[in-house]
């Protein structure tokens, strides 16, 4: 029977703070309030959380940067306090919105540089470094200053950094924050051939998007303030998404119509978008639908498009938490 | 791609060595503004102290004394601009978290940064003697090179140690390095007598001034550059024997911090405030 | 009401001055980091103290512990010279450091402003950083070395018209620097750093320029800083110190201070005009170094 990829039990990460305006008494940030987690090896699996829920608090534990406070964290069956060495021998890491390396050195060569700490020999190591700037399209950069790279280049090159030691199991923080759409659907390529390629591999994917622990995952964990709320398949998360059928409405600006109470409307969230307004509505069954088409046409608000969605994850996280991921987000940056 | 067998032990720790001194040596090669800066700025400072010498009066040996100081100033910028202070821009470009998860380990990664620093720097230090003593007609007569040169080697060794012990008591510090690394700058050129003899110091303030290795090593060699008219500090053999301990003491020493500071990295998560 | 106050026009001057004072008080606010107690250490007195005792003991070295007129010398050159460097500092990094890092650049040459103005605002907060250590080195030379720094021997209306000019002298400098750094990237932060280590060789800040070669000799004539140095210590250290020009009266020195003053000033002005037309037609003004 082989070891659990990650597992951590009963994990509690604490980070001390001084005293401030907004923290008189100095009271400790609890980032991890308790996170117990099973992930087999070959699982892609997904931490999703708004900011500040604990993810790469979790991660920096379970990659040897950070002591956890209480419980257990074991990666391939090794201790994260003990067996420090051990552990780096067999993992990688790739964070988003990175801008590590040397702008001195040539891609190539900043990605030989990381090949060494590893002890790879120099010659399959450049063999290596080449095969995998093809497979993410940056071959052709490959003799350009890092200081010369978009953002999406950077992270492509960050995540052949990662992939160079051909780890047992990849930790991937937000790997595509801050990224176009089209350098972000790259990497999230770039991610599902690797694990395709190497499916004894493990990855644990942290990400505030939603599609994307949807479109990568085969389990998905949500966090929130420190804390796993859920965990299971997206699509067995989102049946948990129940009670009710979803629309998405688009109209004319709402100014002041309220739609919050209305018979059978459990929830209605709005998003403007080109000068319309989106809603998103959560209704306790299809017919609560009239009830709100009739409120928009008495205001004289013309309807754009209407139809009956598939609740996704956003659903799942707005019914845990009481709030959409954007939300929990904005509360988190705000005063 | 399978011949690919990441190496173990020494193999490993060598590579990484010369991995981490690459972007050093191939950086001076493409980056030539370290002529100017490095090189031609710390000239031209010494040139200035060497016209201070001669508005006094002063002998002709102490224009060595000054052209000694300025290849030492390179050396001194390089331990602390590169080394005691690349941990902390290494922290803010984001380098220091991946150091810290690669197998070979930050004393390897630290070794690295010291060989690529220290071939530049004696490239540098070289071109400020040569230049100097050209300018100025300044003539060595070395006395004993195999004692020079042992006396050099274990200076940069000290001196290197100090560099790691500082580049972990500078992130654990937690103030900007770069106000840290200016602190050291002109009241260590004035306390290790980059360009006067440091017997003028006095005995005590010379001997707490040689904690830093420079001090008893620019003695030392100016004793045996200039024999029978430098005044000496201590004698040669007591400054390289206090400078081998000071050596091993800033190995020691810049272990244990370097231990610490993973320590309390991974404990008070002090690399980075991002959870 | 407001808006008719807005739209008052304003005249030449006083929108110059306006912008000289905003710039100051942005330059302050970016700068006064210094007030920090350790920091005021390290820049006001470490820093300052440890290049003067070096000259100090290379003096006491040689002189075998006597004194002379050198050490006025050494002491009034090494406690001014931080201006120099400051202001030049200020105005080349008023440019730099919003181009690279405040990103504010392109905002404020738009703005309806004499960006003349702004950098001197900007060059004036610097050198104002350089007080404290001045203050403190002449103290020290006062109090600790008995140089004859004494109010009674003092001519403090010449000193306080040299200092004047010589901030003026420092301004035109920057302006020549900063029209430098405006054309190159990258290593351009360090600029003011390497013109004032030349300058500092040339200027006479730590020795007579009597000792240089004829061609620096020359050299250093034509730059305002040997002149002002020169007053400043004609000024502070009273008759009978040591000279860079030992054939010049103290109102030549003033006179030709003010004149080699004036044409830095207007070649400054020249060059950066010059330069912010080229890196306008190259398009490299707000162009980031990537550094």
């Amino acid at each position: 029977m082989t070891v659990p990829a990650i597992e951590t039990k009963e994990l509690v990460r604490e980070y001390r703070m001084k005293r401030s305006p907004q923290n008189p008494s100095g009271a400790p940030v609890v980032a991890l309030d308790g996170v117990t987690l099973d992930v087999p090896q070959g699982e892609m699996f997904g931490l999703l959380g708004p900011n500040g829920a604990g993810k790469t608090t979790l991660i920096k534990v379970l990659v040897t940067l950070l002591l956890p406070t209480a419980g257990a964290a074991r990666v391939l069956g090794l201790d994260v306090v003990g067996q420090v060495q051990q552990i780096r021998e067999r993992i990688s890491m790739v964070s988003g919105g990175e801008h590590s390396g040397y702008g001195i050195l040539t891609v190539r060569e900043q990605l030989w540089m990381f090949s060494q700490f590893y002890g790879l020999p120099s010659k399959p190591a450049l063999a290596r470094i080449d095969e995998l700037l093809k497979v993410v399209g940056l071959y052709e950069e490959r003799n350009r200053r890092t200081s010369a790279l978009s953002t999406g280049m950077r992270q492509k090159m960050n995540l052949v950094r990662g992939l160079l030691s051909d780890p047992e199991v990849l930790f991937l923080d937000e790997p595509t924050v801050g990224l176009d759409v089209t350098a972000a659907r790259d990497i999230r390529a770039y991610i599902k051939e690797w694990i395709r390629m190497k499916p004894g591999r493990t990855i644990l994917l942290t990400t505030h998007y939603m599609h994307e622990a949807e479109e990568l995952c085969d389990r998905v964990a949500i966090i929130h303030k420190g804390r796993i709320i859920a965990g299971d398949a997206p699509a067995a998360l989102k049946l948990r998404a129940t009670g009710g059928t979803y629309f998405l409405l688009t109209t004319e600006t709402l100014d002041g119509i309220s739609l919050a109470g209305l018979p059978g409307v459990q929830r209605a969230d709005t998003r403007a978008l080109d000068g319309r307004m989106e809603l998103r509505l959560h209704l306790a069954e299809d017919g609560a639908i009239a009830g709100v088409v009739k409120v928009l046409a008495d205001s004289n608000r013309r309807i754009f498009s209407l139809q009956k969605i598939e609740p996704t994850l956003e659903e799942v996280f707005v019914q845990l938490v009481g709030q959409r991921l954007e939300e929990a987000d904005e509360r988190k940056a705000g005063p | 791609m399978n011949d690919a067998t990441p190496a173990r032990g020494m193999l490993r720790l060598l590579r990484a060595i010369l991995g981490r001194s690459y972007p050093r040596i191939i950086g001076a090669n493409r980056d030539k503004s370290w002529l100017f800066y490095d090189t031609v700025l710390p000239l031209l400072g010494t040139i200035a102290f060497v016209y201070v010498y001669k508005a006094l009066g002063a002998p002709e040996r102490f224009v060595g004394y000054v052209i000694m100081g300025g290849a030492t100033v390179a050396f001194w910028m390089n331990v602390m601009w590169s080394m005691a202070a690349q941990f902390y821009w290494d922290k803010q470009g984001g380098n220091l978290e991946l150091y810290m998860v690669v197998p070979c380990g930050i004393p390897a990664i630290l070794l690295g940064m010291s060989f690529g620093g220290f071939v530049g720097t004696v490239i540098r230090a070289i071109a400020i003697v040569a230049i100097g003593s050209l300018l100025f007609d300044v003539h060595y007569t070395v006395s004993q090179w195999p004692v020079f040169l042992l006396v050099f080697g274990v200076a940069i060794v000290g001196l290197y140690g100090l560099g790691v012990t500082f580049a972990s008591l500078f992130l654990l510090w937690g103030r900007e390095a770069w106000h840290m690394a200016n602190l050291f700058m002109e009241p260590v050129f004035f306390l290790s007598g980059f360009y006067f003899p440091v017997r003028a110091l006095g005995f005590w303030a010379g001997m707490g001034a040689s904690l830093i290795p420079l001090t008893l090593a620019l003695d030392a060699m100016r004793q045996l550059l200039f024999p029978g008219t430098h005044p000496p500090f201590l004698p040669l053999g007591t400054e390289l024997g206090i400078l081998g301990a000071l050596a091993i003491s800033f190995i020691v020493l810049a272990r244990f911090l370097l231990r610490k500071m993973e320590y309390l990295a991974r404990r008070e998560g002090r690399l980075s405030l991002r959870f | 009401m407001e808006a008719a106050d807005r739209l008052r026009p304003e005249s030449a001057f006083a929108s110059w001055w306006r912008t000289v004072r905003v710039a100051y008080w942005l330059g302050w606010q970016v700068e006064s980091n210094w007030t920090d107690p350790l920091l005021f250490f390290i820049y006001s007195i470490a820093r300052p103290l440890g290049g003067a005792l070096i000259l100090v003991f290379m003096y006491f070295v040689v002189s075998r512990g006597g004194r002379g007129d050198m050490l006025g010398f050494f002491l009034v050159g090494s406690a001014f010279w931080p201006f120099v460097i400051a202001g030049m500092m200020g105005m080349a990094w008023g440019i730099i450091s919003d181009r690279e890092h405040w990103k504010t650049l392109k905002y404020v040459y738009t703005s309806p402003i004499s960006y003349r103005a702004y950098l001197v605002g900007r060059s004036l907060a610097q050198a104002t950083s350089a007080t404290a250590a001045t203050a403190i080195t002449l103290l020290f030379g006062r109090w600790v070395l008995q140089i004859p720094l004494h109010l009674s021997s003092m001519d403090i209306p010449y000193a306080l018209v040299a200092f004047a000019l010589g901030i003026t002298s420092i301004m035109a400098l920057g302006f020549v620097v900063v029209s430098a750094a405006m054309s190159i990237s990258g290593e351009a932060w360090r600029m003011p750093e390497g013109v004032g280590a030349a300058l500092y060789l040339i200027c006479g800040a730590i020795f007579p320029v009597t000792v240089l070669p004829a061609v620096l000799q020359d050299l250093a004539q034509a730059i305002p800083l040997t002149w002002w140095l020169e007053a400043m210590r004609r000024g502070l250290l009273g008759a009978g110190g040591l000279r860079s020009f030992p054939w010049s009266s103290d109102l030549q020195v003033l006179a030709i201070f003010a004149a080699v003053t004036a044409v830095w000033v207007a070649g400054g002005v020249l060059v950066f005009s010059y330069a912010e037309q080229r890196a306008r037609a190259l398009g490299i003004l707000d162009r980031e170094s990537g550094y």
